[in-house]
């Protein structure tokens, strides 16, 4: 006998599944130039298995493999990986309206993808330098909190405001001393778009997300009790600290893959959840596939409408922003201050 | 059997412990009684390896817990923390499933077991209209009902509660104290932290005194519980008196 409900979670994750399907074909599809679905699923048999039916042009198979398929699967990656973080950050400091950034992460990614584009040493170093200076103000954030084998919550998220604002302060210092082209290239990236996404970027982030989901999901038990507090995860045979550390580095080292790579996408990380608690609860075995898959929906939706809305290009952190800021008001005020 | 040996535990430089000694015996109901800040919960927090015990030593059947590791000692203890605000919307059912932690086995760790115990346990309690509830919909009483369904999934031969009628209304107080009593019926320990002394006087087997981080007294409740000792406990006159079937505990003074 299993919980009954469990089995319309289970289908309505793979509802999600086909509508992740579809919302990624019909991304390729359309852009500035339509491309039919016949051409659309043509280009991508004969790249995949070298198997053809439609005759389309060149032009087309670069439109739809060369520019749109990368930011698309990017964008998947994004969504998994934001959302992912925001569950665990939410599920780990039990709190249901922190997100990727109250540890002063993104802050420190940012820093350390900004020092990579002004002083580009090697091929990776943007990525690299995210990741040091995320785990960096992590762990100053975790070691300022911990006091006497315990980290209280409130201790945590003030001390990573502390840390988020010194990290946010040094990357001013590093846009005045950047010439024009650097201090361009700094801002655009923070604002976060797709727009640079390569295939190099697909694969990197695709490994590094598809390896730190599946690790998380098998661990989405232990996720439950740890969200229960230090003491009952005790009692009932979860090391607290191990497993906190656990998720927390994980949860750091894919959004600092993201913010590397895409730049500062906000609110993803705390609607995604939310939006996913509301429809199959707290219980993270399912949560986690189902923010996974909303997120990857999400951005590829708002990645699209990025692209299409004007002629020109609106960089998609300002889309989340003005969809999500309203979203966080709208769920304070209509449950009355009591969040899922 | 619990027994603790000569345990003392200081936080920085206050001893909140100081050489205590003590048994407690299997398949009853204890009743810890102690003023705020005797060491109450310190003691506990020891014997469910929250704290780290350096002075002293503590044996569940025969084993020192330090050599017992917290999956392992979680198999054998259950704990029930006084408070419980969830921070996300938890049916009553994933709340009791939690219990089953300590038994995970497989890539999620749950079988089918697993939910029968979760539905068994909701049974034994008569909560099982509440399985599909919100956990943080329920009032007090309940909410107290599911915990105590959560560490009997946990299915330890010994349950540790800290106050856990603290919160609730009379009537509540007197319904989880008659569940508890009907639980250590059937052969679990439980250890309850509380500060009446007439719920122990009335529902418990054995009562264990401290004041200071020092024992007072422990033993039987007709022979250790007594106007003397509720004296060295709270240093204030209390009268004990018979009334109708039933002793009951009250202050000799009102002003």
């Amino acid at each position: 006998m299993i919980f009954k409900d469990n089995i319309c979670k289970k289908i309505f994750i793979y509802f999600l599944l086909i509508l992740l399907f579809i919302t990624v074909s019909v991304s390729l599809m359309i852009g500035s130039y339509t491309v039919s679905f016949t051409d659309t699923l043509s280009i991508i048999l004969n790249k995949l298995f070298s198997f053809t039916f439609s005759d389309y042009s060149d032009t087309y198979e670069v439109i739809v493999w060369d520019i749109r398929a990368p930011r698309i699967l990017m964008s998947v990656f994004t969504g998994i990986a934001l959302s992912i973080a925001g569950v665990i950050y939410q599920s780990i400091f039990r709190n249901p309206i922190v997100e990727p950034y109250i540890l002063g992460v993104s802050s420190g990614a940012a820093f350390g993808a900004s020092v990579g584009i002004l002083y580009p040493f090697f091929t990776l170093g943007v990525k690299l330098f995210a990741f040091i200076f995320a785990m960096l103000s992590l762990t100053i954030s975790y070691s300022l909190a911990y006091r006497r084998d315990r980290t209280p919550i409130v201790s945590l998220v003030l001390s990573g405001i502390i840390i988020g604002s010194i990290f946010t302060a040094m990357v001013s210092i590093l846009k005045y001393i950047s010439d024009d082209t650097q201090l361009r290239e700094i801002v655009f990236w923070m604002m976060g778009g797709m727009y640079y996404s390569s295939w190099n970027d697909v694969l990197v982030n695709g490994i590094a997300v598809g390896v730190i989901f599946l690790l998380m999901w098998r661990l989405s038990w232990k996720l439950n009790i740890l969200s229960m507090g230090d003491e009952t995860s005790k009692s009932l045979g979860i090391h607290p600290e191990l497993y906190k550390a656990i998720f927390i580095i994980s949860a750091t080292f894919i959004t600092a893959m993201i913010v590397s790579t895409v730049g500062i996408i906000a609110w993803v990380g705390l609607m995604i959840p939310h939006m996913a608690r509301m429809i199959v609860g707290a219980d993270n075995r399912y949560l986690l596939p189902t923010a996974s898959l909303l997120g990857a929906v999400y951005i590829v939706i708002c990645d699209t409408l990025a692209r299409v809305l004007i002629e020109s290009e609106i960089p998609i952190g300002i889309i989340t922003s003005i969809i999500g800021a309203p979203f966080l008001l709208w769920l304070l005020r209509s449950r009355s201050g009591k969040v899922y | 059997m619990i027994e603790i040996i000569n345990l003392s535990f200081s936080y920085s430089e206050k001893r909140v412990l100081d050489d205590v000694t003590l048994s407690i015996s299997k398949g009853k109901l204890h009743g810890l009684l102690g003023r705020n800040g005797s060491g109450k919960s310190t003691l506990f927090k020891c014997c469910l390896k929250f704290l780290k015990v350096s002075d002293g030593n503590i044996l569940i059947s025969g084993d020192d817990i330090k050599n017992i590791s917290i999956k392992e000692l979680s198999k054998i203890v259950a704990y029930l923390p006084q408070d419980h605000e969830q921070s996300f919307s938890w049916k009553v059912k994933e709340i009791v499933l939690m219990g089953r932690t300590p038994h995970m086995k497989g890539v999620f760790g749950l079988d089918k077991d697993d939910y029968s115990i979760v539905y068994s346990k909701l049974e034994l309690l008569e909560i099982l209209d509440l399985a599909d509830i919100s956990f943080n919909e329920l009032s007090g009483g309940q909410k107290q009902l599911v915990m105590i369904a959560r560490a009997l999934a946990q299915e330890t031969s010994i349950i540790f509660l800290d106050e856990p009628t603290s919160a609730l209304d009379f009537s509540n107080q007197i319904m989880i104290w008659r569940m508890l009593k009907r639980i250590s019926d059937t052969g679990i320990t439980i250890v309850v932290c509380t500060h009446d002394p007439n719920h122990i006087l009335w529902y418990c087997d054995n009562v264990i005194a401290i004041d200071d981080g020092k024992i007072l007294a422990t033993g039987d409740i007709a022979t250790v519980l007594n106007e003397d000792l509720l004296y060295n406990i709270y240093k204030n006159k209390y009268k004990i008196e018979v009334v109708g079937d039933q002793k009951i505990i009250y202050p000799e003074s009102l002003i």
